[in-house]
């Protein structure tokens, strides 16, 4: 406990650094997260649109209602888990800061999970919080609904933070791509694109082909968001809820084994000139 | 004088394009990406579709040929205006605009001319895709007449979206930088993709009557398929290109003379 302790106030800071630093930049952050947050609503009202134009009550499974709940969960789920650790790394790489952090007596990795831990913690307090909590007013004004009980809340946050520790080594792992090719704000953007559509962020995966649906199973993408929020609309239970969160944990071993290895290949290549 | 811009112009992109054959590969990458953010918005589309017969009482070629025709005076204006995006960010902080100001040429024409950005042919490519087909599987008959008007409500769009940007971005001579308010009503641009009608009335009147973004895409588009009249759709463009030009470009000179130079 000793040995944990002594680490945490090692690396505590990086988590504390970054939070004050969104803090002095909030107007910023928020108009960012605000416009992006308008796509949600372009979503929402897409949506609504298809259900009135639809002539079942449910599709693939899902009532408008729950359609309106998947759409802003998902959305605060994506705002909550973000990072920009891969454009960090592409930026370190590119004006060689990289060669001081490798020289100081930190784990590099170790860094960036708290920096982005700090990240977490701030956008799930100032946005995914708030926004969640006018969606559950709304609601219950409009509608007369109640939030989903305890147990499925804790089992929705577990499942997030599987999703952001999955996240943060997925993009770790792209931003070392930054060693290879130089491109990264092209390929960022590509990244964003791919990942917004096979997590389920933009659709939900119900709505795929089976096969594709399989597929999408199998693969780490629906850890970041699409799993958190089935369980929080419930539609995740027994065997089927224990399964997916054991996927979740085995590819975030899976995701740390590959960054170690590309870590170290990319090490083994770097060469900073001058100094 | 316009003839000298041009060339000017000419100039200026042969500048870029050199830089262009350097990073060859982040070039497609970058095109590639633009690419893919907008087929995923197709793929959606499709997903939906196959469960339900029209959207609000369009049809999916209806739709799509919306949302192709809204890619392009969006990637039009990508092409040409990115540099709006570097005026609102580090520009005017840097103090790098006293540049634009020494120079026989107009400051506007200067700032625009300077960056190039071929991203937005990803853009581009997906709309002319979504346009042509759904025009042959819309059965669309267009006339020379209608040829022209496409152009002319196509340039009016790219003009829409540029001032709105100038607007927007000439906010940064007075606050320094303001491209978070720039990203925001940008992204307000998304709702253009779609009919204005699935929206609430609120939303509508802004996209409309404040920042006029149903005039780039959804009227213009709703009028090749007969479901708008054209006062609105040609007329109505035309009248918001103006005014949103006039204010954009009367904001961008007051912007000028309120501009101090980041001195030392």
């Amino acid at each position: 406990m000793n040995y944990l302790t002594r680490k945490l106030h090692i690396y505590w800071p990086f988590s504390k650094s970054i939070m004050q630093a969104m803090m002095s930049y909030r107007v910023n952050f928020f108009m960012f997260v605000f416009g992006n947050f308008l796509k949600t609503f372009v979503v929402y009202y897409l949506w609504k649109a298809v259900f009135y134009s639809s002539t079942s009550s449910t599709l693939s499974g899902f009532t408008l209602q729950e359609m309106i709940i998947y759409i802003f969960i998902s959305s605060i789920t994506a705002i909550a888990i973000s990072n920009n650790i891969d454009g960090l790394i592409g930026e370190e790489v590119r004006d060689g800061s990289i060669a001081m952090n490798l020289i100081r007596p930190i784990n590099y990795q170790v860094r960036l999970l708290f920096q982005s831990f700090g990240t977490f913690v701030y956008q799930f307090a100032f946005v995914s919080i708030p926004i969640w909590l006018a969606l559950i007013i709304t609601r219950y004004t409009s509608i007369k609904e109640l939030p989903p009980d305890i147990g499925t809340i804790l089992l929705f946050l577990l499942s997030l933070m599987l999703g952001f520790m999955t996240l943060f080594l997925f993009n770790f792992c792209f931003g070392l791509l930054a060693f290879h090719v130089t491109g990264m704000w092209g390929l960022r953007n590509l990244k964003r694109a791919i990942l917004s559509f096979i997590s389920g962020e933009l659709i939900p995966i119900a709505f795929f082909p089976l096969w594709f649906q399989k597929g999408l199973r199998l693969l780490p993408f629906s850890s970041m968001n699409y799993t958190p929020v089935m369980i929080y609309l419930k539609k995740l239970t027994g065997a089927e809820l224990i399964q997916t969160l054991a996927t979740q944990i085995v590819w975030i071993f899976i995701l740390f084994f590959i960054s170690r290895w590309m870590w170290n290949k990319a090490i083994k290549h770097l060469t900073i000139l001058g100094g | 004088m316009f003839r000298k811009y041009l060339r000017l112009y000419k100039k200026f992109l042969a500048q870029y394009l050199k830089i262009l054959m350097e990073y060859k590969t982040d070039f497609i990458i970058g095109l590639f990406g633009f690419f893919v953010v907008q087929i995923t918005g197709i793929v959606f589309l499709c997903l939906v579709f196959q469960r339900i017969p029209t959207l609000n009482g369009w049809s999916f070629n209806e739709i799509l040929f919306i949302y192709g025709f809204a890619q392009l005076p969006r990637g039009i204006d990508h092409l040409f205006t990115d540099n709006l995006w570097l005026l609102s960010g580090r520009i005017i902080v840097r103090g790098d605009f006293d540049r634009y100001l020494l120079r026989p040429i107009n400051p506007l024409f200067h700032l625009i001319a300077e960056v190039f950005q071929p991203d937005a042919f990803g853009e581009l490519i997906v709309g002319i895709i979504l346009v042509i087909t759904s025009i042959s599987k819309l059965h669309l008959t267009f006339t020379l007449l209608n040829v022209l008007t496409f152009v002319f409500v196509l340039i009016c769009g790219s003009i829409i979206y540029t001032s709105i940007k100038l607007f927007f971005a000439s906010f940064a001579f007075w606050v320094k930088n303001s491209q978070s308010i720039l990203f925001v009503t940008y992204s307000i641009s998304d709702f253009a993709k779609y009919p204005l009608g699935i929206y609430s009335k609120p939303v509508q009147g802004i996209m409309t009557f404040i920042i006029p973004f149903a005039f780039t895409a959804f009227f213009p588009a709703s009028y090749f398929i007969g479901k708008v009249n054209a006062q609105v759709a040609i007329g109505g463009t035309f009248i918001a290109t103006v005014i949103s030009f006039a204010i954009a470009y009367t904001t961008w000179l007051l912007g000028i003379k309120a501009y101090e130079s980041a001195g030392n």
